[in-house]
């Protein structure tokens, strides 16, 4: 019991005594009002933004940016990854072009996919699916790759047809590997998501972040943050229970 | 991380506060075109370098930052401390001072700066209310954003009607011109483009319709309380050169030159000869708290309140600090003709408006 | 060493053809989305002639060397402090891993509030971006260090800071490699990141930020391409300063690349 509460306990005291922190130098104004937010204040504000409805307008589209830009950039990850995964010779001619292209860092696609798309729901959907493709793409093909030979060998030996070793061997093989790609990628594209709202939306969480900055409301901007925080965390805790729960047998490095 | 940000911030605060004014921070808004160039009676004031002239004699610099967010960002650099003195929107001067910043209005800025709702030039929509449930751009947090929402809430409208995109003005006349939104409130540099068939003015307040010109926007030149209370008499003496700068420009006859200086950041001379209009320049600059001006502000902050854009209301006795420009006129404006008209500012060195 | 060309030659052949194919139909088509390649090294080598781009580079490396070299100092003590340390990793280990997965872009419009538009904002955000892969995997480097290893340290008499520098550290330098270089890409992409959220900064981004602007894609293509050839620049001379000499052996380890992100 003891050594349970000590796990628990430990981390928890560090979180709130930064709250603590945050709380009394708000209070006593160590720096100004308009920087430093009292805590009270911004939930305050998060309370008001639920009940006016529009954080869940806000959120609901951020969300829904998400949900589609990573279906379809996690999607052609794990197409892609298995296709180059498999076959060696496909991953001779086509991979060094990937390679090459995942040199570019993730954000500098953005502006161009303004220029393409303009500032319509589609540049944002493009950059987010851009940004969640390599990992998805090099950890699938990755664990392809691994699937070990003996593994296969069993699979003939069984007389299984190739969609059967597909299915029975290589999928739970690679599954840790996919899983973790998909994992990483989430995380980027929840970053991508809010930063295409940043440069230039009409509705979301990081449209909410930038009018509030326009507006001086320093309460919604750290509002907004809390938010893009809690949902970066929780998504992350979801992700990580999946992978817990579809692929016991691994142990993943935090 | 929360407790080093602090750590790094304090140290920053005090490392500045200990300095003492090595220079003086004038905050400018950014233009359309980039140029590191001021308007009206503070360009005035940059191209004859009055503000340089006069504090050289105490060693101090006067640090010129061109803000390319304009308004907006220019009240995160009050409230970090980055700037000392600045002249800005009336929106951004009413949200920051709601938002907490402490500042003072000191002088009057302009008055009848005028909005242009534009709209592609083959577009369908001719009348405001065509415009409803249209994606409309412009900067939030300007002087154009108070304009819109007012003259919106004319029609029963408010700015959930519509989509709002936060385009700076050179991202606008993309947008609109590649037809990524229907319409886009901004300066005057739609008036050659409307000319030149790139684009249509749905609406503008530069008509000589009373009501429109309600909607007009004005300015206000602000200065930090931090740098008010540390240096009064440095900013005395900042006034006293913007009052002379004034005196120095605003005179009819000089309405040519004062075209030129308005455009000079890169403005076709055309363009601000139009929006000009008929109207009296000097009538428009003048740096006194006359009743319109202060007519102008309560509404300002009315609006502002009505349309939640604030959620406090701005105690304008407070705000406002006319003791440094009844001194400056008292010295600097004896025989500028605007100024008679105003005895009692110019007399008194304290009235409803005085310092704490 | 016929193979290796062969297969180098083999991988290049539709990133050529890709460009062939480009070349081609633009200078036949050109459209102002579609310029000729032509027109983006132009348009490099008017930005190198006018020293435009020499200044975006300084001003762009600097930010980064600064904020990598915070990051990476910071993240390596840190991490190498949790794997040392079991009351220290309890208490920061969860904190820090939920800190981690609140995406940094978020935190820039408060950045810029508390520290102005200026490059502190930057370089605390590449700080951060950098701080995190090098802590959990250095973190992961020292925990994974057999216990025997420690015991042997314990015989010999050596203290617990010699016992961190003289067995931990070399048994833990591929996961601090693996980290490093996650440190190093990762800083690089925010680096990025936080100047095209912070516009008109003076960094390599303003060549993206004009392209877009005044709809000159020669100048998107052209800063893209830039950003490319730096960010693999890094990555290779990292990798070849890890490989000088006994730290290839130390770090040669089959390491899978699944690492902590």
């Amino acid at each position: 019991m003891k050594r349970f509460a000590w796990m628990i306990l430990a981390p928890f005291s560090v979180q709130l005594a930064v709250l603590l922190a945050w709380y009394l130098l708000a209070r006593f104004q160590v720096f100004p009002q308009t920087l430093l937010i009292p805590p009270l204040l911004v939930w305050r504000t998060i309370v008001d933004l639920w009940n006016s409805g529009d954080l869940q307008t806000h959120m609901g589209w951020s969300l829904r940016r998400v949900a589609l830009g990573y279906g379809i950039g996690a999607g052609a990850g794990i197409a892609v990854g298995a296709a180059l995964g498999s076959s060696r010779r496909l991953e001779a001619w086509f991979g060094p072009t990937l390679d090459i292209f995942k040199q570019v860092p993730v954000f500098a696609w953005a502006p161009m996919m303004i220029v393409f798309f303009g500032i319509e729901e589609s540049s944002k959907l493009a950059f987010v699916a851009v940004a969640c493709f390599y990992p998805v793409l090099l950890n699938t093909s990755q664990g392809v790759k691994s699937v070990q030979r003996k593994l296969l060998e069993v699979g003939e030996v069984f007389g299984l047809s190739p969609r059967e070793t597909f299915l029975r061997i290589v999928v739970p093989s690679a599954l840790p590997a996919v899983l973790t790609g998909l994992r990483q990628s989430i995380a980027l594209a929840w970053m991508a998501v809010v930063s295409a709202e940043l440069l230039g939306a009409e509705s979301g969480i990081g449209f909410f972040m930038t009018y509030s900055r326009q507006l001086f409301q320093m309460d919604g901007v750290l509002a907004g943050v809390l938010l893009v925080g809690v949902v970066g965390i929780a998504t992350n805790a979801l992700f990580g229970a999946a992978q817990r729960w579809l692929v016991p047998w691994t142990r993943e490095v935090a | 991380m929360n407790t080093k940000l602090a750590a790094v911030t304090q140290l920053l605060w005090t490392a500045t506060a200990l300095a003492g004014p090595a220079e003086i921070h004038l905050a400018v808004v950014g233009n359309p075109y980039d140029t590191p160039i001021a308007t009206g009676i503070i360009g005035y004031a940059q191209e004859h370098r009055l503000f340089e002239t006069e504090f050289a004699k105490d060693g101090i610099a006067i640090k010129w930052d061109f803000y390319k967010g304009t308004g907006p960002a220019i009240n995160e650099g009050l409230a970090n401390g980055g700037v000392d003195v600045t002249s800005y929107g009336d929106l951004p001067g009413i949200l920051g001072k709601a938002g907490g910043i402490d500042t003072r209005l000191i002088v009057p800025g302009t008055v009848g700066q005028n909005i242009y709702v534009a709209t592609p030039p083959k577009s369908n929509l001719h009348t405001l209310q065509d415009l409803k449930g249209k994606r409309i751009g412009y900067m939030k947090g300007t002087y154009l954003h108070l304009s819109w929402v007012r003259l919106i809430r004319r029609l029963g409208l408010t700015e959930r009607d519509f989509k709002v995109f936060n385009l700076s003005q050179t991202e606008g006349v993309a947008a609109l011109q590649s037809g990524h939104i229907d319409a886009y409130v901004g300066v005057n540099t739609f008036l050659d483009l409307a000319t030149r068939g790139g684009a249509r003015i749905l609406y503008t307040t530069n008509t000589k319709d009373a009501q429109a010109r309600e909607l007009q926007g004005f300015s206000v030149v602000v200065a930090s309380g931090k740098f008010a209370r540390a240096h009064p008499d440095l900013l005395q003496r900042w006034v006293n050169v913007y009052v002379r700068a004034a005196v120095a420009v605003l005179d009819e006859k000089k309405r040519d030159e004062w075209i030129c200086l308005t455009a000079k950041p890169g403005y076709p001379q055309d363009n601000i000869r139009r929006d000009l209009g008929e109207n009296s320049f000097v009538e428009q600059n003048a740096p006194v708290f006359d009743e319109r001006y202060l007519g102008k502000i309560r509404s300002g902050i009315h609006a502002s309140l009505d349309a939640g854009l604030i959620r406090r209301d701005i105690d304008l006795a407070a705000w406002i600090d006319r003791s440094y420009l009844g001194r400056a006129l008292r010295t600097e404006a004896s025989s500028a003709a605007w100024a008679k008209g105003f005895p009692s500012l110019v007399a008194s060195t304290t009235g409803s408006g005085g310092r704490p | 060493m016929i193979a290796k060309t062969i297969s180098v030659a083999k991988g290049m052949v539709l990133p050529v053809l890709l460009v062939a194919a480009w070349a081609a139909w633009t200078s036949r088509h050109e459209s102002l989305l579609f310029p000729t390649p032509w027109k983006s090294v132009v348009a490099t080598m008017d930005l190198w002639r006018s020293h435009s781009l020499q200044g975006y580079l300084v001003t762009s490396l600097r930010r980064y060397a600064l904020g990598l070299s915070i990051g990476t100092t910071l993240g390596f003590a840190t991490g190498a402090l949790l794997g040392s340390s079991r009351i220290a990793e309890r208490f920061m280990l969860p904190n820090f891993n939920m800190f981690r997965q609140v995406p940094l872009v978020g935190w820039i419009p408060l950045l810029i509030v508390w520290f102005g538009l200026g490059d502190l904002s930057r370089v605390v955000l590449i700080a951060l971006a950098s701080f995190f892969p090098i802590l959990l995997n250095t973190h992961a480097g020292f925990r994974q260090v057999p216990r025997g290893y420690l015991e042997v340290g314990e015989v010999f008499g050596l203290s617990g800071w010699e016992k961190v520098v003289r067995i931990s550290l070399p048994a833990a330098l591929p996961w601090i490699r693996t980290g490093c270089m996650l440190s190093l890409t990762f800083g690089w992409t925010i680096l990025v990141a936080s100047e095209l959220l912070t516009q008109s900064n003076g960094g390599l981004t303003d060549i993206l930020d004009t392209g877009r602007e005044q709809f000159r894609m020669e100048l998107v293509n052209a800063g893209i391409v830039v950003l490319g050839l730096l960010g693999f620049a890094f990555n290779f001379a990292a990798t070849r300063i890890w490989s000088i000499g006994s730290l290839r052996w130390r770090s040669l380890n089959i390491h899978q690349s699944n690492q902590a992100e």
